[in-house]
């Protein structure tokens, strides 16, 4: 069991990859995994990428002197303003599931 | 345990929820992009943290001393040893470059502010390259600098500017100064004072005048396939590029478009262009060498331990007013501290 198992259909997730001396907006490639548009399957793989992604999260300041990071915003319903969790995982830490979903989204996941 | 990387040939097609301007913009050099990040992060994940300094004997003479590493394409750090000092150019262009850009970052602080080293105590200069496959980044991680070979369509190697290898080094500096917070407003002055420190490094390797200068961070960086000079402008943040796969420079170069933001630490890279504005202003103001009033105020800046390491941007600039005017009186370099700020909307 972790946090994210109590995400149901009106979550949202979006994920980036930040900073890095040559940070622009467009590479971050910002990605949002709608919960409402997946499976419950689909659901319960992203939860469990998310649990994985906590383990690695750093709770110190991350970026310093350019060093890239994966950053993470939960949002139970989709329309909050302000996320109900936010993650940092540096770049050296990140879970190859993580990286693959901001890559490549749902492709991974089960139908 | 060994490393995986996935053969990245296999991902050939742009998946369907990438999100925003992906959408639109999202061509074959994008892709290739995102698709060579893929590849990186096995190796550092199981990567123990070696004490890389401890590596290395300081200097007990006031030397440099340099260590360039070959990570081979892992995430490992710091990699196999290939040249150190005085030994002589390996041929490998990553490793001569970082070689020789690190000795003319040490030199320029040696020269122009009797500084010995990042921590002015003799430390030896660790630089990794080949850092992971395609790498699109340089970065100092408080131990060493890291350099990526660039994915070869958007970026080139990291080595290949001069001011970016001062940028990564002065971060190490800052880290032993002021060690500014990297967030909001003290993240975008430690940013932009790595973008100062390494812009100058490059006008004294060249001896360039401020008039003489382009103010331009990175412009060996972007490949010809990029509609860009560079990866930021210090003299007109906002237009170093504008490109149809990487978008417009987003740098604003005034307090009256400071960008508000989670992303990038509070985007540290981008509204580090109001203070870099604010540098050039002042430099090209007092006019000449920049390195030798403009630079010597903001070096006084940095290293004053009365400069907070939660300094917002008004903070700062005060700071550079009163070493201004304890360096210069109140002359003319005094009123281009004062007009600098000014001029990006900064009241002191
Ligand atoms: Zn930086």
């Amino acid at each position: 069991m972790s946090r994210f198992d109590e995400l149901d259909v009106d979550a949202l997730v979006k994920l980036s990859r930040e900073g890095g001396v040559a940070y622009m907006p467009t590479l971050a490639r910002p990605r949002a995994i709608d919960f409402q548009r997946c499976s419950s399957n689909q659901r319960r793989f992203v939860c469990d990428i998310l649990a994985r992604a906590e383990q690695a999260a750093s709770h110190d300041s991350v970026g310093k002197g350019d060093q890239r990071y994966f950053r993470i915003e939960v949002r139970k319903r989709r329309d909050e303003e302000r996320p109900d969790i936010e993650l940092s995982v540096p770049e050296q830490c990140a879970p190859q599931e993580l990286v693959s979903l901001w890559l490549r989204g749902m492709d991974e996941a089960p139908s | 345990m060994k490393a995986v990387f996935p053969d990245t040939r296999h991902y050939g097609v742009m998946p369907p929820h990438i999100l925003e301007r992906l959408i639109e913009h999202g061509g074959d050099r994008l892709r290739h992009s995102a698709l060579t990040t893929q590849s990186l992060d096995q190796s550092l994940r199981t990567s123990k943290a070696i004490e890389v300094t401890a590596l290395h004997r300081r200097s007990q003479l006031n030397e440099i001393q340099r260590f360039i590493y070959d990570a081979k394409n892992t995430m490992e750090l710091p990699g196999v040893l290939i040249r150190q000092e005085n030994s002589a150019a390996s041929g490998d262009i990553a490793v001569d470059e970082a070689y020789e850009y690190l000795g003319a970052t040490w030199n320029f602080f040696k020269d122009i502010f009797e500084r010995n080293s990042i921590d002015n105590q003799g430390l030896p200069l660790v630089g990794t390259v080949h850092y992971g496959h395609d790498y699109e980044n340089a970065f100092w991680n408080s131990q060493q600098m890291v350099f990526g070979d660039g994915d070869g369509e958007i970026f080139n190697r990291f080595t290949i500017s001069l001011d970016i290898i001062g940028h990564e080094l002065t971060h190490g500096v800052t880290e032993s100064e002021a060690n500014l917070v990297y967030y909001n407003q003290p993240g975008a002055l430690n940013e932009s004072i790595s973008d100062v420190f390494g812009s100058l490094v490059k006008q004294y390797h060249h001896q360039q005048t401020a008039e003489q200068a382009n103010w331009i961070i990175g412009e060996e960086l972007l490949t010809e396939r990029v509609n860009g000079i560079g990866l930021r402008s210090m003299a007109e943040p906002g237009t170093a590029y504008d490109d149809p796969v990487l978008g417009k420079d987003p740098q604003p170069g005034h307090m009256d478009n400071y960008i508000e933001t989670r992303e990038d630490n509070g985007g540290v890279h981008l509204n580090s262009g109001i203070p870099n504005r604010a540098f050039y202003l002042v430099a090209t103001a007092i006019g000449g060498y920049a390195w030798e009033k403009a630079g010597r105020i903001w070096y006084a800046t940095l290293t004053d331990r009365q400069l907070p390491n939660d300094a917002d941007f008004q903070t700062f600039a005060r700071l550079t007013q009163t070493h201004a005017e304890r360096l210069y009186g109140r002359g003319s370099e005094y009123e281009a501290v004062l007009a600098g700020w000014r001029g990006v909307g900064v009241a002191i």
